[in-house]
């Protein structure tokens, strides 16, 4: 049946919370930029369970729980990160790799690296700075390499709150359960009009948050770059093969670079003036 | 990727033809090979000369003509291409990625 829905990569879905309008407006809200006309689509609902004791909501997808919280609002970013894992698992296009990404002048700039590396904190940062938003978490290529746009809301994480404190979620919902552990912010919250397009990679940066550290971009060499976002790449393991031969070509296209992060905005700034440099100026990742 | 298969130490001789193991996937970026030994998904990166020196490994030639080739081309001693040849040649199999 086709009807409205939200598409996260080609993971299709619906959700309500049919005794909670206020967080059926803040899902609506928060998954806006994932608005799709969808055919086959799961369905997550947020429902009282009736039972006793303190979780007493459940998060239900095509009717089975799968998460409880002590009330609605709190089943948000459950659903968010489920969300991602679905998202993740159900793409078989190509390679799928974590990385945050955004986009400039039709060129993706992609930040891979493993959890708390500061994917989403760069991200956010960058599309603050005028990129368009791709994802804070995958980055999905097709056999072609061409970067599937996966604009989640960004999770940020509390250890990051102090750069962002305009992104606070404030919702008019009865605690702060959807905000106690992560925020999760809809793009439209940091820019209007900032969803990417589809687009090629042509900038691989591996960042790395070091406290106190100075913020540094240096090239890598593509092979050395290879290597990195394989270990970056979801379930590379069960056709390693195939996967690194795609891999192969997306960064044989790119420009890599390694940046270590001390300070967001002298991070920003680096990688801002590197995808406004023509790219044979950084073409040095070699 | 995983972790590392223990092997016996691979003590090549000049008159060793060695070949890549058949579970050896290569690619080759900017004159550098990556491999991936499928068997155990551990992803290996050659420098510009053991890249040099993997593209040769024919299954039909030994290392020692091999040297000899490789030292005519580049105009350098047979005896030195040699020795580097052999050592490569060690860390590479007994990281299970030749037959021979």
């Amino acid at each position: 049946m086709t009807q409205d829905g939200f598409r996260a990569l080609v993971h299709e879905f619906t959700v309500s919370a049919p005794d909670d309008p206020p967080v059926a407006t803040h899902l609506a809200r928060l998954f806006a930029a994932q608005r799709a006309t969808v055919t086959n689509a799961h369905h997550y609902t947020f429902v009282p369970s009736g039972a006793s004791g303190p979780f007493h909501y459940e998060l239900r997808r095509d009717g089975q729980r799968i998460a409880t919280a002590s009330s609605a609002e709190g089943l948000v970013s459950p659903l968010v990160r489920h969300l991602n894992t679905e998202a993740i698992d159900s793409w078989l296009e190509g390679p799928i790799c974590h990385a945050g990404g955004v986009v400039h002048d039709g060129r993706g700039l992609m930040l891979a690296a493993d959890q708390e590396a500061g994917k989403t904190t760069l991200t956010a940062g960058l599309v603050r700075a005028g990129c368009d938003y791709l994802s804070d978490e995958a980055m999905a290529f097709d056999a072609g390499g061409v970067i599937t746009p996966f604009p989640k809301p960004l999770s940020i994480d509390p250890g990051s709150w102090h750069l962002f404190p305009e992104l606070e979620p404030h919702a008019d919902l009865p605690s702060s359960a959807y905000k106690d552990d992560q925020w999760q912010v809809p793009v439209e919250a940091i820019r209007a009009n900032a969803v990417g397009v589809a687009c090629q990679a042509g900038w691989i940066v591996f960042p790395r948050y070091e406290a106190g550290a100075p913020t540094a971009l240096e090239p890598v060499h593509r092979a050395e770059a290879l290597i990195e976002l394989a270990r970056n790449t979801f379930h590379f393991a069960d056709r390693s093969g195939d996967l690194l031969d795609q891999l192969a070509d997306i960064v044989r296209d790119a420009s890599c670079h390694r940046l270590v992060v001390g300070s967001l905005s002298e991070a920003c700034r680096l990688l801002v003036s590197l995808v406004d440099a023509p790219l044979d100026a950084t073409d040095v990742g070699r | 990727m995983t972790g590392a298969q223990r092997l016996p130490p691979y003590e090549p001789t000049a008159h060793d033809v060695p070949r890549p193991a058949p579970a050896v996937h290569t690619v080759e970026l900017d004159g550098e090979a990556v491999l991936l030994d499928t068997h155990v998904n551990r992803l290996h990166r050659l420098n510009p000369t053991a890249t040099l020196l993997w593209r040769c490994l024919d299954g039909n030639t030994s290392i020692a003509t091999l040297a000899i080739e490789i030292a005519t081309a580049f105009d350098a001693p047979t005896d030195v291409v040699l020795a580097d040849a052999l050592v490569v040649l060690a860390h590479l199999g007994s990281e299970g990625l030749l037959s021979w």
